[in-house]
């Protein structure tokens, strides 16, 4: 008789995998610090981000001649805190591409699962609208639509959030209809189980591994977008920071004062980056097959530094 | 007695999994003559598919050959990888149960089996092109000229089988792997693959390895049996003595445990307990626990015996064999 | 199976189907196409099942064998002929309907890998049905599950784990188990061991034969092993391209085959002695493929096939007692 097999999915063996892939365990440390900054923003950030000094004006980094170790990432054409401004913008980054991602999360699976359970027309209409809003560029439309109402953090979300939820839609009438299939939703309608009992407890749970890779992916998409409508001026206002914003402003001292353009992108590239890496981790642990590969690639590496070890 | 074409050597596969190291094969030697037939015989995870896969040198990570030699010939397919490639596919092909996933959906078996003509006999242009029409002929596809340019979907599942034998057999292999070549067929298909393997037999004197777990196409088609258990083989014998005295008690339950079509249908006898996980195997023989003649000598592995000629046998307390049954003689 | 309950012939069946026919709408190839016809996936199927008994249908992939038992469980709409549980006709049925008869009608399915929800213990599986039909929850749920955990031979400890950790012949007991919890009268296996290792296959084909003669239970058992339906099946039905070209009790068929398609079946099948080897070669040419739009639907592939059959569909007519064929020349 075959043991129990362990399914490897308790929370300490996760980590301990999640451990042994270097670029993840890397890029979760990264998104962690920037959750933290943004929440213990207040207490982390040495400087007001809104507080300008004119006498501290274009301060270069603390290490360049005539940086101070009181800005350490120098400070912008106001004497305002670089790094502080990072902190701060973390904060409206993460919050954009939180709420974005639930709200444009909620109401994509929702609408992909009535989709794909009640078929037919309502599936081919919901499927039709979901192509015609993907062909339309949606950063063209949120610029439109911000032009015309006037941008606010709420509405920057809402917006966003307009033009994000195709994708929720889509993977979930995909994931939806194919489980359907599967030989214990089968089971479960020839048994008289309740269609609402069918969703919940037999199909939404094999969402929940793509829908968090695609959470993720989504929200970096979210954060350059957000960046990207600061930067044109249609996103976050000041006196509110965005790294977005930053850059917009730093592009006019870009050869003078390289540090207003370098830290916020930087910031962002990583912030993406992490995401991405993270994302690629998501999917390969959700997938048994690539799991074991991964798994068995490690091990192999893990063997070759070892008798490299011994040969030393 | 002619020398073997392939011989495995105390062949060792094994699996590096997050459960911890799988052994699927787990030394298995065995030879292969010009022309014979061999069956091999296992359930699943029994590592009958793994061997034919450690052979053709396709076992997929996380999966590695660890120990043993494959060789051809005489020659080892382990150590020099470059021949090896030219090898497999041209002296040893090897045809999968699933005929719809093994051809390109894409291309048109003409350019599929064209392919392999260039690749392994450098044959092309207008000779590829009427080889291509005799290997269809050969394997029984009427009027193959015009259907060249057709795509696999355009043919029912038994055609396909056939087209993928018709592709194996393009590299003029001294033997044939088929592994599973009918479980995805029905039974009056599958008959019609299996008259064609015995014409091919013996019209190109082809050695055939079967793969299978139907005790009822090996009795058919086979000279030669090893039944696997587990990662090992635990009994080879010739097809008649083995169906006539099954002497490992797994060969004898599973023997048991088939019902045959003109069985009287009285209850069905069954080897208690289920195939053991391969990454929890028992010590000593892996059968023991389901095993109704197993006892405390079992917790250590059976040696390898040869209880009559041309039968090798794992086990420490075999069925009791019949005295000087020839098997030659119970055939007529 | 000197056990076997015979079907008397003054009791009313418990399942019968008259003229039972499905047929599929084909989508057009393009939208200025004219719809093509439907296809028809079974037609004019007739059959009884008697308390008790087994009905074993036999036949190849896209024979429609699998389509019987779907339209018997409900899951795909007749198109013409009916379908009777216990004298009432199911095949109209819907909603709060479906779920009072779905109670008496379980199925067991091909696939224990995919058949239970990796996600759930064994236990909650089992009690599925319970609870969703209000019938049990909670302990008395769980007392149940021990006793059918039982039944169908598994250890008591089972139910507590998942069905990843077991091996497909306990899949399989889990799947019976499950189909057992609402005392069915009438249960649909489709192709229940073809999914099994053969140590494994005639551990599950005995335990189908001692449930039934434990709880009365009726089967439909659909198979495409001839060598398997005889060991569960009173009465067999041989079905081809969608309409049952014979049926007999169980032995007729196999010693007396009559159409021309069971006897190539029976020679089609590899007998596990080397000694029986088929001689000659399979009389039965190429495979199912398109239906014919008229005649026998066997004909393209007959060895005795002539004008007629090619002319107008041969009827299943009885041929000796009990046992119906549908052949002109046999």
């Amino acid at each position: 008789m075959p043991t129990p097999a362990s399914t490897g999915n308790s929370p300490g063996q996760l980590l301990r995998e999640l451990l042994r892939d270097r670029p993840a365990t890397l890029s979760t440390l990264f998104l962690l610090l920037l959750v933290f900054a943004a929440i213990l923003a207040p207490f982390v950030a040495p400087h007001d981000p809104a507080t300008q000094a004119l006498r501290a004006r274009l301060e270069p980094p603390f290490w360049l001649a005539g940086g101070s170790l009181d800005h350490i990432l120098g400070t912008d054409n106001l004497g305002r805190d670089v790094l502080s401004r990072i902190i701060y913008g973390a904060r409206t980054s993460l919050t954009v591409g939180l709420s974005v991602v639930a709200i444009a999360g909620t109401f994509g699976v929702t609408i992909g699962l009535v989709a794909a359970y009640v078929g037919g027309r309502v599936d081919s209409f919901v499927m039709s609208w979901v192509d015609t809003q993907l062909s339309f560029p949606d950063l063209l439309l949120a610029l439109t639509v911000l032009t015309v109402l006037g941008s606010s953090p709420t509405t920057v979300v809402v917006i966003l959030s307009i033009g994000g939820w195709m994708v929720f839609a889509r993977m979930t009438r995909g994931i939806v209809k194919s489980t359907r299939n599967e030989g214990y939703v089968e089971a479960a309608e020839l048994v008289g189980c309740s269609i609402p009992r069918i969703i919940f407890v037999h199909i939404l749970p094999n969402l929940a591994a793509p829908l968090s890779t695609l959470l993720i992916l989504e929200f970096a998409r979210i954060v350059l977008a957000e960046a990207a409508l600061s930067f044109l001026g249609m996103g976050i206002q000041p006196p509110a920071t965005s790294w977005g914003l930053d850059i917009a402003v730093g592009k006019d001292h870009i050869f003078g004062a390289w540090w207003l353009v370098t830290f916020p992108g930087a910031a962002i590239a990583l912030t993406i980056l992490s995401a991405n890496l993270l994302a690629a981790w998501v999917r390969t642990t959700a997938d048994p097959q690539e799991r074991e590969k991964r798994f068995a690639r490690s091990a192999a590496g893990r063997q070759m530094r070892a008798a490299r070890r011994v040969e030393a | 007695m002619t020398a073997p074409l392939l011989e495995l050597d105390d062949l060792v596969v094994t699996f590096t999994t997050r459960r911890g190291r799988i052994e699927a094969v787990r030394g298995v030697s065995l030879a292969v003559r010009p022309g014979e037939t061999l069956g091999i015989v296992g359930e699943s995870g029994s590592g009958k598919s793994v061997t034919m896969q450690a052979v053709m040198g396709v076992v997929d990570s996380p999966g590695a050959v660890e120990h043993g030699d494959i060789s051809w010939r005489g020659r080892s397919l382990l150590a020099r990888e470059g021949e090896a490639a030219d090898i497999r596919g041209r002296d040893i092909a090897m045809v999968f149960q699933d005929a719809m996933t093994s051809l390109d959906p894409l291309f048109s078996i003409g350019t599929q089996i064209g392919e392999v003509l260039a690749r392994h006999r450098g044959v092309t242009g207008a000779a590829a092109r009427a080889r291509t029409i005799e290997l269809l002929e050969l394997v029984g596809i009427a009027n193959p000229g015009p259907r060249l340019h057709y795509l696999p979907h355009q043919f029912s599942g038994g055609m396909r089988q056939r087209i993928m034998i018709a592709m194996a057999l393009a590299a003029e292999p001294a033997l044939l792997i088929a592994d599973e070549p009918t479980t995805a067929l029905d039974v009056t298909v599958q008959a019609q693959i299996v008259d064609l393997l015995i014409e091919l037999r013996d019209r190109l004197g082809l050695a055939i390895v079967l793969v299978t777990h139907d005790l009822g196409l090996v009795a058919e088609l086979c000279d030669r049996v090893a039944v696997m258990y587990a990662g090992r083989i635990v009994e080879t014998a010739d097809v008649w003595s083995l169906f006539d005295a099954p002497a490992h008690p797994y060969t004898a339950g599973l023997l048991k445990a088939t019902p045959a079509i003109d069985d009287l249908p009285e209850r069905l006898e069954t080897i208690e307990g289920s195939p053991p996980d391969p990454s929890d195997l028992p010590s000593g023989c892996a059968f023991r626990l389901r095993c109704p003649r197993a006892d405390a000598a079992c917790a250590s592995a059976p040696p390898l015996t040869h209880p009559a000629a041309g039968r090798d046998l794992l086990c420490w307390h075999p069925e009791p064999l019949p005295i000087a049954a020839s098997p030659e003689a119970a055939h007529v | 199976m000197s056990s076997v309950p015979l079907l008397r012939p003054d009791a009313a069946p418990l399942v019968e189907a008259r003229g039972l026919s499905v047929s599929y709408a084909v989508p057009r190839a393009a939208f200025w196409q004219q719809k093509p016809a439907p296809f028809r996936a079974v037609e004019g199927i007739d059959f009884s099942i008697g308390h008790g008994e087994t009905l074993g249908i036999v036949g190849e992939s896209g024979s429609g064998k699998s389509t019987i038992g779907r339209a018997l469980l409900g899951r795909v709409p007749l198109s013409a002929g009916s379908a009777r549980f216990r004298g009432e006709d199911i095949s109209g049925l819907s909603g709060g309907a479906m779920r009072r008869t779905r109670r008496h009608i379980q199925a067991v399915m091909q696939d224990p890998y995919a058949s239970l929800n990796p996600r759930m213990r064994v236990t909650d599986i089992i009690a599925e049905p319970l609870v969703v039909h209000g019938i049990a929850r909670g302990a008395e749920a769980r007392a149940r599950v021990d006793e059918l955990l039982d039944l169908v031979g598994l250890p008591p400890d089972a139910g507590q784990r998942h069905p990843g950790t077991f091996s497909g012949g306990q899949r399989q007991r889990i799947g019976i188990a499950r189909a057992l919890a609402m005392e069915p009268a009438f249960i649909v296996a489709d192709e229940p061991v073809s999914a099994l290792d053969v140590s494994v296959r005639a551990q599950i084909v005995n335990l189908f034969r001692d449930l039934q003669e434990k709880l009365g239970v009726s089967y439909l058992f659909i198979a495409h092993d001839l060598a398997i339906v005889r060991h569960v099946s009173h009465r067999i039905a041989v079905v081809y391209a969608g309409r049952i070209v014979e049926m007999s009790a169980r032995d007729d068929l196999y010693t007396t085959p009559i159409h021309p398609y069971t006897q190539a079946l029976l020679d089609a099948v590899p007998v596990p002695d080397p000694r029986k080897r088929r001689t000659g070669r399979a009389t039965v040419r190429g495979e199912l493929g398109a239906i014919p739009a008229a005649g026998c639907r066997f004909a393209p592939r007959c060895p005795l096939a002539s004008e007629q059959c090619r002319r107008e569909a041969p009827p299943l007519l009885e041929r000796a007692p009990g046992h119906r064929a549908a052949c002109w020349n046999a």
